[in-house]
């Protein structure tokens, strides 16, 4: 059932769209429009979380989530199954155009607006109220806590504030090869921790 | 693998990585299955992140989204793609010059027959000039259009569209509040690639669509757009 998988704690890979995902993937690609509204129903819900944390803007962040679906649609062919979960794959796509639209938009805002709308903690008590995915906040919560401070704000700023590397450095006032190494073993501890891959 | 390089596999899987770096990086996963590897479970690892985020969307969102769908071509599978891993780097606005040169360049070199110099250099004079304003598609393979009010032109090169029905042929528009202006009909340039397409810029024009016409091209778009790019 679609609508389970939105929630579901599935053991191993933990991102839990794979049975039925992988099949509704295979369905969309070739071009079943019900699949593609099942699709819809799974991953709406997180694209939009993801674009609207980044872009801040309702209009755009409605624009830049159509963008994605559709461009999930076009893509959907192109999805390999093997190389990791659908959700995964969409999420990637939902983030890099996030971005994308914030940097191009937002180019002319100046970085000292951008370091005005700091705030580390915000991003879980913004969805607080939100029922899909608590124990899913929870969980990460959890295990962002258990990062170093470095760690945690480099992924922090860079995931879900769009920002560079080379960006967060000047945020948090350290050198940028010491903000890469960080997100990476940040992001490493976070795989094991969440037990992405097992 | 590069000791350097590699600890960008974080940061890359974070979309965190400026424009340029990302390319010479993503050269890099090509031939680094390792690298590729990681960036997928990183990639994995920052979905739950963002599923963390998970938030019902406005309701009209759903329908508007599937009305498009219905009227959106999809893609055949990817051949020489690694979906998902290796990924197209929009070039962004700090790469700008570069970008700009790259496509120059990539012009210049393609040009063979002395018949196509005029056209290119008129295209090459648009790409360079000071007020040549950039847009990219929003789409993957994307479609970018170079504008200069100064010389009153617009180049428009294709991105990578989906093959043609025999018979078929991708017509460019420009449109404004008046309607859709023919610009052209994309010639193939290759087996993925087509010319860019020059053409007079008529004021008003903010929005810039592909079509599949009929051979020979239309009057006025008969079909829904393939690609459409915002100017504005």
């Amino acid at each position: 059932m679609v609508e389970g998988v939105r929630t579901s704690p599935r053991g191993s890979g933990g991102t839990g769209t794979e049975p039925a995902g992988t099949s509704l993937m295979q369905r969309v690609a070739a071009g079943d429009e019900q699949a593609f509204a099942d699709l819809y129903d799974v991953v709406a819900g997180p694209v939009w979380g993801v674009v609207n944390r980044v872009v801040r803007n309702g209009t755009f962040a409605e624009e830049v989530t159509q963008e994605v679906l559709v461009e999930v649609w076009r893509t959907a062919a192109r999805f390999k199954p093997g190389k990791g979960s659908t959700l995964a794959w969409v999420l990637t796509i939902a983030h890099r155009r996030a971005v994308d639209r914030v940097r191009s938009h937002q180019a002319a805002l100046d970085r000292d607006d951008r370091a005005g709308r700091l705030d580390f903690r915000r991003p879980f008590d913004e969805v607080a109220e939100s029922t899909i995915s608590n124990l899913e906040q929870q969980r990460v919560r959890q295990c962002l806590s258990a990062l170093t401070d470095l760690q945690r704000e480099s992924v922090v700023l860079a995931y879900y504030n769009g920002y560079t590397y080379p960006e967060v450095a000047e945020v948090l006032d350290t050198a940028p090869g010491t903000v890469k190494t960080r997100i990476r073993d940040g992001l490493i501890r976070l795989r094991d921790c969440l037990g992405v891959g097992q | 693998m590069t000791a350097e390089l590699h600890t960008l596999t974080g940061a890359y899987a974070l979309d965190a990585v400026p424009a340029d770096e990302a390319a010479a990086f993503e050269r890099h996963l090509r031939g680094c299955p390792a690298c590729g590897q990681e960036v997928q479970e990183l990639q994995e690892t920052a979905a739950r992140l963002g599923r963390a985020l998970a938030t019902a969307p406005p309701p009209r969102l759903r329908e508007a989204t599937l009305t498009r769908v219905a009227h959106t071509r999809q893609w055949p599978p990817s051949i020489a793609r690694r979906g998902g891993v290796v990924k197209t780097r929009v070039a962004l606005w700090g790469a700008a010059a570069a970008a700009v040169g790259a496509l120059v360049f990539g012009l210049v070199t393609t040009t063979t027959e002395p018949a196509q110099q005029q056209p290119l250099a008129a295209v090459n004079a648009v790409l360079t000039a000071p007020d040549a304003s950039t847009v990219k598609g929003a789409e993957r393979g994307t479609t970018t259009v170079v504008t200069s009010r100064s010389q009153g032109k617009i180049v428009v090169l294709a991105g990578e569209l989906p093959p043609l029905a025999a018979g078929k042929v991708y017509q460019v528009w420009l449109i404004g509040a008046s309607g859709a202006r023919s610009a052209g009909l994309l010639a193939p340039d290759g087996p993925h690639r087509t010319r860019p397409v020059l053409a007079d810029l008529p004021g008003g024009t903010d929005r810039v669509g592909i079509t599949a016409e009929p051979a020979g091209g239309s009057p006025a778009p008969t079909v829904p757009a393939v690609v459409m790019v915002d100017l504005a």
